[in-house]
């Protein structure tokens, strides 16, 4: 697909900070107006995110697109406190100035004739999947999401995920909330009831549970795709920092691709998830 | 007009801001994000005479106000590099510096055999940090005399401006730079990445694949300033620096030790526009204090 002119490409802009706020333990929905970025955006993109005044962090930081609004110019990112980027990213004050390069990275695509769209989660790689709900809301296919975090004060957003879906399945590691387990007990459970319909599937979260996914959807012989977060120092295929094994590589001088830039998103069955 | 165009051997560059091997892709992933214009030389990813898949990953990890990297040199392999990366290259208003690489001395002087009749290409840079599998995998620029003998077979198989490209990791970079000057090198360009190492302290690995890496970034522009100089001081062709320059502030520090020109590495990667923007900045400068380029280029004042 040729990528479409009148939509402006990667670029880097100043974007003012319109709003940031709690919305769980260690969780911060950051919203910045970008119309560019918003106008370009498309589910399954990232951004890459200047650490404001923090002369020893070097790397801007990626993020998940996670919602964007069209009329007022602004997008969102939900972000974990992990390190030293993302505490400096959580001090931000309103109307301070971050500097965004986006949007990057290839999109979240759903093969024709999908009749339910299955989302696995875990963690904050619920991220991305809000503006893929956003922008797929009048899509009639059945979406199901499976959600699970370590407890429940680390549940985002669950009533506007629950509104753009049609069943959302909750776990917890210690049973706050939901089921106790993991997403994949859950998933496996909703796999083994027979279906009719197309089944189409979507993750993104922390390793292990993108490799349990992946096994499952082998197992049960279901396609989809599996976005990634590799550690990445440009974001836009410079460094080729990134790599993400291939299973069947197109040549044997080319084993990898770029997370940044092939992915993050790839095909359930393309890529080898290891540690 | 303030003057701030160089030359090194044949060749004149409208600017001296370049953008550094490895940290600039092949131009085409900047497309977008700079002002190509203002860029003095883009220098190539490193290609080699056979394509190359790189390290296994983790290949980058972050440190304090720099990185550590251990890419591993993937490349297209230069017939690949030739009709797929050339032709954008070939575009650009920039001059085009081709990277070069091999495991051995033979290696360097078939990649530039290759390329020497590419239209669109400047000149050369010859990567010697590379492994020299003949030598036990120490890179070529540590033994001064295998470096002086692979530039100078290089040297025969072109006219146009050779820079040699050394690594810090010696003894005396100096010595290194006397001996490529010797083999025919219109330039020096220095440094490339120090040797490396970080841990991860919950798993007890290390934090690369390949154990060790290479440092680059803010931190080791303090070492690659003494480098520079040290070079500067030792040899009579050109130096070309690299390490750690963010701003027109680090590559006006360079210049004023006795650099001809400058590349922007790592910094390419937060900001993508910052060799543009250090153009920009120094023509602003020059006008300003009203100087040529040249009144700048080792005008370092030692007392005593
Ligand atoms: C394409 C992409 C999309 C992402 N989307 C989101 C998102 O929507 N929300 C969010 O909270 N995070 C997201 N991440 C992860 C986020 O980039 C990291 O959490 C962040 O860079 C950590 O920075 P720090 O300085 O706070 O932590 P550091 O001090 O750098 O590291 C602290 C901890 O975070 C881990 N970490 C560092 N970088 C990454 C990474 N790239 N991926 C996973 N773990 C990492 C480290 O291993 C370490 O344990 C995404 C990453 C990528 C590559
Ligand atoms: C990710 C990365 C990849 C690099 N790849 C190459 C390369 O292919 N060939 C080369 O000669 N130097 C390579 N270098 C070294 C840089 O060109 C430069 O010499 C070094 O990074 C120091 O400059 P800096 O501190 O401005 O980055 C690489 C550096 C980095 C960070
Ligand atoms: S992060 Fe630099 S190539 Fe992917």
């Amino acid at each position: 697909m040729s990528p479409d002119p009148s939509i402006p490409c990667k670029h880097t802009v100043d974007c003012r900070v319109e709003s940031i706020a709690c919305v769980a333990v260690e969780t911060f929905l950051l919203t910045l107006r970008a119309p560019s970025i918003v106008k370009a955006a498309r589910p399954g993109q990232f951004v890459n995110l200047s650490v404001p005044r923090c002369g020893e962090i070097l790397w801007r930081r990626p993020f998940s697109i996670h919602q964007v609004d069209n009329e007022s110019g602004t997008f969102s990112v939900l972000f974990n406190v992990v390190g030293r980027g993302s505490q400096a990213l959580n001090r931000v004050q309103l109307g301070d100035s971050l500097n965004c390069l986006g949007p990057l990275g290839n999109r979240f695509q759903i093969p024709p004739g999908t009749d339910e769209l299955i989302i696995v989660a875990g963690g904050l790689g619920i991220a991305p999947f809000y503006f893929l709900l956003q922008d797929w809301a009048q899509e009639p296919f059945q979406k199901i999401i499976f959600y699970g975090v370590a407890s429940n004060d680390r549940f985002c957003r669950l009533d506007d995920f629950s509104r753009l879906c049609s069943s959302l399945h909750l776990t917890t590691d210690d049973g706050s909330q939901g089921e106790k387990g993991t997403v994949i007990d859950s998933l496996r459970r909703h796999l083994c009831i027979k279906s009719e319909r197309n089944r189409f599937l979507l993750t993104c979260g922390p390793t292990s549970m993108l490799r349990a996914v992946q096994r499952l959807g082998a197992e049960f012989q279901l396609s989809g795709a599996v976005s990634v977060e590799n550690r990445m120092a440009c974001g836009f295929g410079a460094c080729m920092g990134c790599p993400v094994k291939l299973k069947n590589p197109g040549a044997p001088h080319k084993p990898y691709a770029l997370a940044c830039k092939d992915g993050p998103v790839f095909s359930l069955t393309e890529i080898v998830i290891d540690e | 007009m303030n003057e701030i165009a160089i030359r090194i051997g044949s060749v004149e560059f409208a600017n001296p801001i370049m953008v550094a091997s490895g940290t600039f892709g092949y131009a085409e992933e900047f497309d977008g994000l700079v002002d190509f214009r203002e860029i003095g030389a883009v220098v190539t990813k490193t290609v080699t005479l056979e394509p190359r898949p790189g390290n296994a990953p983790p290949r980058i990890y972050e440190t304090a106000a720099g990185m550590l990297n251990s890419i591993g040199l993937p490349n297209v392999g230069v017939k690949d590099f030739i009709d797929q990366k050339m032709p954008f290259l070939r575009t650009l208003q920039s001059r085009i510096v081709v990277n070069v690489a091999g495991v051995t001395a033979k290696d360097y002087v078939a990649v530039v055999a290759c390329l020497d009749s590419v239209p669109g290409i400047d000149a050369f840079e010859l990567n010697y940090s590379c492994p020299n599998v003949k030598q036990g995998g120490m890179s070529f620029s540590s033994n001064a005399q295998i470096a002086e003998a692979v530039t100078a077979s290089v040297r025969k198989e072109t006219k146009k401006p050779l820079i040699a490209k050394l690594t810090p990791n010696v003894t005396s970079i100096s010595d290194i730079g006397r001996a490529v000057e010797q083999g025919g090198a219109d330039a020096l360009s220095a440094i490339n990445t120090l040797v490396g190492m970080a841990v991860d302290v919950r798993t007890r690995k290390p934090r690369l694949s390949t154990i060790t890496g290479g440092l680059s970034g803010p931190a080791i522009k303090p070492i690659a300033l003494a480098k520079v100089y040290e070079l500067c001081k030792s040899v009579s062709i050109p130096v070309v620096a690299i390490g750690g320059i963010m701003n027109l502030h680090d590559a006006l520090e360079f210049f004023m030790v006795g650099a001809i020109a400058v590349q922007v590495g790592t910094a390419n990667f937060m900001n993508p526009g910052c060799a543009a923007e250090i153009t920009r900045d120094l023509r602003c400068y020059c006008q300003q204090q009203d100087l040529n380029l040249s009144d700048l280029i080792g005008s370092l004042e030692v007392d005593g």
